[in-house]
């Protein structure tokens, strides 16, 4: 089935090639919402078991320009997962006390842990978008930051962290569409501010700014894919495939590891001579439940 | 003037060549001791320059086999430091919160931030020594966490951060003189635990782990120095010595920052105060008084 678009290490994005508007031919609107509901519910399955397993832990970087629909797909997508195994990071402009440190550290801090689902909802990528993009920093200073992001994120692979990087792809005809209906709506005219209109302007230089990140940062252990973001459930859809493909390769380590676990813990009772107690005291307690 | 030995980048370590009883010729103790005192304030007064400057940290890295002196040294060096801008960190097992982690986890959460002194206390480095003699992790774990160290301390560099390194030396056999030495002394014998008997078993292993995080890890803008460390005082005394002829070169800049500053905060206040009668205007100076706005 379609998966949002992988790009492969090594290769030079132009996101002129990439459809924001493109819908697999297999998948229609009227399947989809069946698809996204089954998705999603196996994304809760295979976080519980990441999290019993407690041997990964899994990364999902958001990126993507304003109105693209971060928070949405964050909604959409992972409802139905554990909100204790999941934790939502959103990175907005550093504090000065962030800024007295490197540009990593306010998001190393942040990374999951063994069994731990983390979701970006932007992240150190923005210290090679924004920043570059309104000079923030000298070009020296941004332009070793691709190689520091690399190195930064084969450490967290190196311990077991699954690390996805989903950029979503919206056309400049698409946000001003956003933008306008957002105006219009009273519940949503709060999320539109006078930045939003103004970031605008600098449209071009965001996707050159993107595609030198996605050109430049997509690894083995850390792949940045590119998600046609126009139509909202089929971007939604996109992202709940590719997740729940990636993490399904793992299921049948993280279930050994879970019968490992228990065998282990059950051994270390038995020597305690803990066993039989235990177990009768269990046996009642789930009669009565 | 005598520093403790930079190991060169690239270059290969063998710690029976560095004597830990070394004494420069132009050293004697009873000299030492003043000395100490004038470089470490110094050392308190370039303090002050780093932090008012605040663009510069500071980061010194303390290692050493038990009993080699790292809280000695810590407590003699950095007498005349002003504790607000000096943090000391104390690296000990990990927890299992920090287990969950990357190595660096922990490490990267107390790094100081731009005008702050840190010291560690073992370190980092620690992933590659106990955890390498003990076999706390496969091989093929520790191997890559060289490479690790080094990105990692590149990254910090960058960052405008002056690294330092400490290997404070000590021979075995001044190792058993201390310990026996606590186990005499009823005002000492807190220190002491039956674990270090036990890992001086492994004083082999630890010397050629140490060679390996030496020759591999010391580079140009975090450099390892070997500290011969049987003697106290002239242990002490090098390290300091090292320090403040490390930071002195910068000492200029610092100024220089700390004038512009000052300058930069006068201009603020004299447009403050000639908005005073327009809330607005003075409200948007206030606001943009961070660094960066995005």
């Amino acid at each position: 089935m379609q998966a949002a678009w992988k790009v492969e290490p090594g290769s030079n994005v132009k996101l002129q090639d990439y459809d924001p508007n493109f819908v697999d031919e297999h998948t229609d609107p009227a399947l989809a919402k069946a698809e996204l509901e089954q998705l999603g519910k196996e994304l809760g399955e295979l976080q519980e078991l990441l999290a019993a397993a407690h041997h990964h832990s899994l990364l999902v970087v958001l990126q993507g320009m304003d109105t693209s629909g971060k928070a949405d797909t964050i909604h959409q997508v992972l409802s139905r997962v554990n909100p204790q195994g999941c934790e939502v990071r959103s990175f907005k402009v550093p504090t000065s006390r962030e800024l007295d440190h490197d540009f990593l550290w306010r998001v190393h801090r942040v990374t999951p842990g063994r069994g731990v689902f983390g979701i970006f909802n932007r992240s150190h990528y923005e210290d090679v978008l924004v920043v570059r993009v309104h000079d923030m920093v000298r070009q020296e200073a941004w332009s070793r930051r691709y190689a520091a992001i690399n190195d930064f994120e084969r450490l967290l692979a190196q311990n077991d962290m699954i690390i996805l990087k989903l950029y979503l792809h919206m056309s400049k005809d698409e946000q001003e569409s956003r933008l306008l209906a957002q105006q219009k709506n009273q519940t949503d005219a709060w999320k539109v501010t006078t930045a939003d209109w103004a970031e605008r302007k600098y449209w071009d230089d965001y996707q050159e700014a993107h595609e030198e990140a996605l050109s430049r940062c997509s690894t083995d252990e850390a792949p940045w894919y590119i998600v046609p973001a126009n139509l909202k459930w089929y971007r939604n859809l996109l992202v709940a495939r590719t997740l729940v493909y990636t993490l399904r390769q793992y299921k049948d380590e993280w279930e050994a590891q879970l019968v490992e676990r228990g065998e282990r813990e059950l051994a270390l009772l038995a020597q305690q001579g803990h066993l039989a107690q235990t177990g009768s005291r269990e046996n009642k307690r789930s009669k009565k439940s | 003037m005598q520093l403790a030995w930079k190991v060169d980048k690239g270059s290969k370590v063998r710690l029976k060549n560095y004597d830990p009883d070394f004494i420069d010729p132009y050293t004697d103790r009873a000299l030492a001791s003043a000395e100490l005192e004038k470089l470490s304030e110094e050392l308190g007064e370039l303090q002050q320059l780093l932090a008012a400057a605040q663009h510069h940290s500071l980061l010194i890295v303390l290692q050493g086999m038990d009993t080699s002196g790292k809280d000695g040294t810590i407590r003699n060096v950095m007498a005349q430091v002003n504790p607000l801008g000096c943090e000391v960190r104390s690296f000990k097992g990990p927890s299992s919160r920090e287990l969950v982690h990357d190595f660096l986890w922990r490490v990267h959460r107390v790094v100081p931030g731009r005008g702050m002194i840190s010291i560690f206390n073992r370190s980092h480095y620690e992933d590659v020594l106990v955890v390498r003699v003990h076999d706390l992790v496969p091989e093929k774990v520790w191997q890559r966490r060289y490479t690790a160290i080094n990105n990692f301390e590149d990254l910090l560099v960058q960052n405008d951060m002056i690294i330092l390194k400490f290997y404070l030396q000590i021979s075995y056999e001044e190792q058993e003189k201390r310990l026996l030495a606590r186990q005499e002394d009823r005002t000492k014998a807190w220190k002491l635990s039956s674990a270090d008997w036990a890992e001086r078993k492994y004083w082999n292993d630890y010397q050629q782990a140490y060679e390996d995080a030496l020759s591999r890890c010391s580079t140009p803008n975090a450099p390892w120095y070997i500290v011969p460390a049987n003697r106290k005082w002239y242990r002490n005394l090098l390290v300091a010595r090292t320090l403040v002829s490390t930071l002195r070169p910068y000492k200029k800049e610092w100024q220089a920052n700390v004038v512009k500053r000052g300058e930069q905060e006068r201009t603020r206040i004299e447009k403050l105060q000639q908005a005073g009668d327009n809330p607005i205007e003075a409200r948007s100076l206030l606001s943009n008084q961070g660094t960066l706005s995005v």
